[in-house]
């Protein structure tokens, strides 16, 4: 594709890092941040650290107008100030709400220094800690792009079919707050992002570049929240996977909690409101985190990572790479206990 | 197909998709009133119809979000005063073009229920 | 007391004239005419600029080749000495007497200068959303017009007659968010204009024209645009593309809105073509290491624009689209224009 992606590189710190968690991704898929961290420890060497203490953002509140902007932005720098407080300055966020939330308020303290030093007095009252700023600040997908040709150089698996030696086909889904608002904080831009196709294509795979590519999955907090209005968002997803439908992939990635969470899960409420379906040969598009696309193809065990959580079934895809799974773990716990088996799962089993 | 109910109503879209209109009656009213083809939407047909219609919104959608099963119901409360024809800045037969336009619409319904023309 | 008034003839005088666009050559034909030494510059080796690329000029369809020949023919004057192929990045300035560099190295001198550099095209990869660069078939205006003259055939593909196209207005002009505010004037006539040729090449071929305003404000230009709407059912689509994207077919798919009908909207087309605006010439010359430009636009600023073309340096003139969006008869009016100013500067002070 175009060299102009070119254009729209970062700076992404290689070593040393303090990662904040989401609120909701531990929910959604409650292997993924785990993962991330094992990955970056004991596949790539890195110093990852994690505070007990670190908070939500806030982001949810804060989108839902039910958290004050100073509220948040004095939350926010206390997650800044534990950090270099344990001596780290590269923030690695895992949700990418929160990355655009730091990023807004960094932004909004650039321009208002008034604010800023508003907020540190907040923090100094509230906290008794010391304002600081991070120096380098990137989203996890941002690592692993960095990392990507090293993980594909230690990778078991390649994102290919070995049935027909065909690279998969892979739809890469950037959640809206991660360059929407900052394209120069976005690996390739708003428009023409790279930071996952970097992954795919590094990994064996195909990235589709279907018409809708850009437009937003439809998560929207306020478009969530409320039961009623969820129509608006599943109508967003729906025009995604109505895009992606001729091109038949075979999964999709996202770096998104909200994405990754609703092009999967409304999959399965589109197959039981209207019928459809929207994988080939009547099969739904299985979703995958950032960090599960790179654990399958570090050679993970999938339940052990999570991939059981998903509402699309994972298996014809882990077929597809080649990827051995015991099917009768699947719904186990650690100790090969069986915890149950989710109740709507014969119906949306195609 | 289940139709289960979650408690809201996926929105349609109320995007035009150009690339299925039907631009048939278009291209035959065209025919015989070139003319409608040149208006620029400036409203002053609309402001001063007597039967409240907006002529000017009328005409995008029969040209570019016509469908068959469209109507232009509007259009039927035309008194025909011909006051638009009066003001309008690019010369359209605009009285003529409104009696025009729901022949063609009643005899293309007429075609699809059967009914023989007059 | 009273002072003879120095008899001057024109020969006295040198004159450079930089750039060979239809400012530059009606700049030095002007001069020649009255007199005047000209020293004729252009950073091409041929004259005619941007003009040796167009196919068809609005609004009455002639060929740019003849109108350009019709130029240079009266350019062939003893007292214009051609130095093309030379880039004048600078000129120094002072006691009435100016010298021109080709980055240090000097190459002439002359009692007054009309700069005619003209202007390049916005550059398009730069409005992201609409894949300029990325997709094979999103191309701009001059592109286009590239086509037109060099064989239109291009727009087939298996040798079939494009089926849609689309045409957008006002990219890279009036837009706050690349930092150009101006209107570029032209590009909606060039918009019209090219969507009446595709329509007679293709007749098949359904045109949309993307636009916010339709700004035909030139000589014969509303009536072309009737002429577009009415004769050639160009279809007119108030709104601005918001996104381009490829679909399997590789053709494009457009996302704007209807303005008029308040409706989103979406047309695949096989090709896009965005009608660029006019920007300052990256080969803008400096006077006296000032760029002498318009803090706001970026093109030359006009001392007192009611009074005439000179820069604020004396003696120094803007001709033509360096000044700002002009049209090719209102750049050549310009061009002679600052050759009587010259003229009259020269004889005057």
């Amino acid at each position: 594709m175009s060299k102009y992606w070119k254009e729209y590189q970062k700076e992404i710190a290689d070593d040393n890092y303090f990662y904040v968690r989401s609120c909701i991704r531990q929910n959604f898929f409650p292997g993924a941040e785990n993962l991330f961290i094992d990955i970056l420890r004991n596949k790539l060497g890195k110093t990852v650290f994690e505070d007990a203490d670190h908070t939500t953002c806030t982001g949810i509140g804060y989108h839902t107008d039910i958290v004050p902007l100073e509220t948040t932005m004095t939350v926010v720098s206390r997650q800044f100030a534990l950090m270099m407080e344990k001596g780290y300055e590269n923030l690695v966020v895992s949700c990418v709400t929160s990355f655009g939330l730091y990023s807004e308020i960094l932004d909004m303290w650039k321009h208002n220094p008034e604010l800023k030093k508003k907020i540190a007095g907040y923090l100094a009252e509230a906290t008794g800690r010391k304002f600081m700023e991070p120096k380098n600040m990137v989203h996890a997908s941002d690592i692993l792009y960095k990392y990507r040709n090293d993980i594909a150089a230690i990778a078991k698996h390649k994102l290919v079919n070995r049935h027909t030696g065909e690279p998969l086909k892979i739809v890469d889904h950037i959640g809206c707050h991660y360059a929407k608002t900052f394209p120069e904080r976005g690996v390739g831009g708003a428009e023409f992002p790279q930071v996952l196709t970097g992954l795919i294509t590094a990994w064996g795979g195909q990235t589709v570049d279907y018409p809708e590519r850009r437009h937003c999955c439809g998560f929207g907090f306020r478009n969530y929240l409320v039961q009623e209005n969820r129509g608006y968002s599943i109508a967003q997803s729906k025009i995604k996977l109505e895009s992606m439908k001729p091109y038949e992939p075979d999964l999709m990635v996202a770096n998104c909690p909200g994405c990754a969470m609703f092009l999967d899960r409304w999959q399965y409420t589109l197959e039981e409101t209207e019928g459809s379906i929207y994988g080939a040969r009547g099969r739904k598009i299985p979703v995958v985190t950032h960090e599960e696309l790179a654990g399958m193809v570090l050679g993970y065990d999938p339940w052990e990572i999570g991939l059981q959580t998903h509402q699309v079934e994972v298996e014809d895809l882990l077929d597809k790479i080649g990827i051995d799974y015991n099917p009768e773990l699947k719904y186990a716990d650690r100790k090969g206990n069986l915890i149950g088996e989710p109740e709507m799962i014969q119906h949306h089993l195609c | 197909m289940s139709g289960k109910n979650f408690g809201f109503v996926i929105k349609a879209g109320r995007q035009i998709d150009i690339d299925v209109t039907d631009s048939t009656l278009a291209d035959d009213i065209a025919l015989e009133v070139g003319a409608w083809r040149a208006c620029i939407s400036c409203g002053s047909c609309v402001a001063t119809c007597p039967a409240g219609i907006s002529f000017r919104s009328e005409l995008p959608t029969l040209n570019r979000a016509f469908q068959h099963n469209v109507e232009l119901p509007t259009l039927k409360s035309c008194f025909l005063c011909g006051k638009c024809q009066l003001v309008c800045p690019r010369g359209i037969p605009t009285r003529y073009l409104s009696i025009l336009i729901m022949q063609k619409l009643q005899s293309r319904k007429n075609v699809a229920e059967g009914i023989p023309s007059v | 007391m009273l002072t003879e008034k120095k008899h001057t003839e024109p020969n006295q005088f040198r004159i450079a004239v930089i750039g060979s666009g239809p400012a530059g050559i009606s700049a030095a034909i002007s001069a020649a005419a009255i007199g005047m030494e000209v020293d004729w510059y252009d950073k091409e080796s041929r004259p005619g600029g941007k003009l040796n690329d167009y196919h068809q000029l609005f609004p009455d369809r002639e060929f740019a080749d003849l109108v350009l020949d019709d130029f240079t023919g009266k350019a062939d004057s003893i007292r214009i000495k051609k130095h093309f192929g030379t880039t004048i990045t600078r000129i120094e300035s002072a006691n009435g007497q100016n010298v021109l560099y080709s980055n240090t190295e000097v190459v002439g001198r002359c009692d007054s200068v009309i700069v005619a550099t003209g202007f390049d095209f916005f550059d398009a990869r730069i409005k992201e959303e609409f894949g300029y660069g990325i997709y094979d078939h999103v191309i701009t205006s001059p592109d286009l017009e590239k086509i037109l003259k060099t064989g239109h055939d291009q727009l087939k593909k298996g040798g079939i007659a494009p089926e849609s196209m689309a045409f957008v207005h006002c990219v890279g002009s009036r837009d706050q968010q690349i930092g150009i505010n101006y209107c570029s004037r032209l590009c909606c006539i060039t918009g019209i204009k090219q969507a009446i040729e595709i329509r007679e090449l293709f007749p098949s071929c359904k045109v949309y024209n993307f636009y916010i305003d339709i700004r035909a404000f030139g000589s014969g230009y509303e009536e072309l645009y009737r002429q577009a709407q009415e004769k050639y059912n160009i279809h007119f689509i108030r709104g601005r593309v918001s996104e381009a994207s490829e679909n399997q077919q590789n053709r494009i798919v457009v996302k704007a809105e209807d303005t008029l009908m308040a409706r989103p909207l979406k047309v695949t087309v096989d090709w896009l073509v965005l009608l660029v605006g006019m920007v300052p010439s990256c080969t803008q010359v400096s006077v006296n290491q000032a760029q002498c430009s318009d803090p706001e636009t970026g093109f030359y600023q006009l001392q007192n624009p009611f009074a005439g073309s000179g820069l604020e340096k004396p003696g120094i003139f803007s001709a033509g689209a360096c000044g700002g969006p002009m049209s090719i008869p209102e750049a050549a009016a310009s061009g002679r224009s600052a050759a009587i100013e010259a003229w009259q500067y020269l004889t005057s002070r």
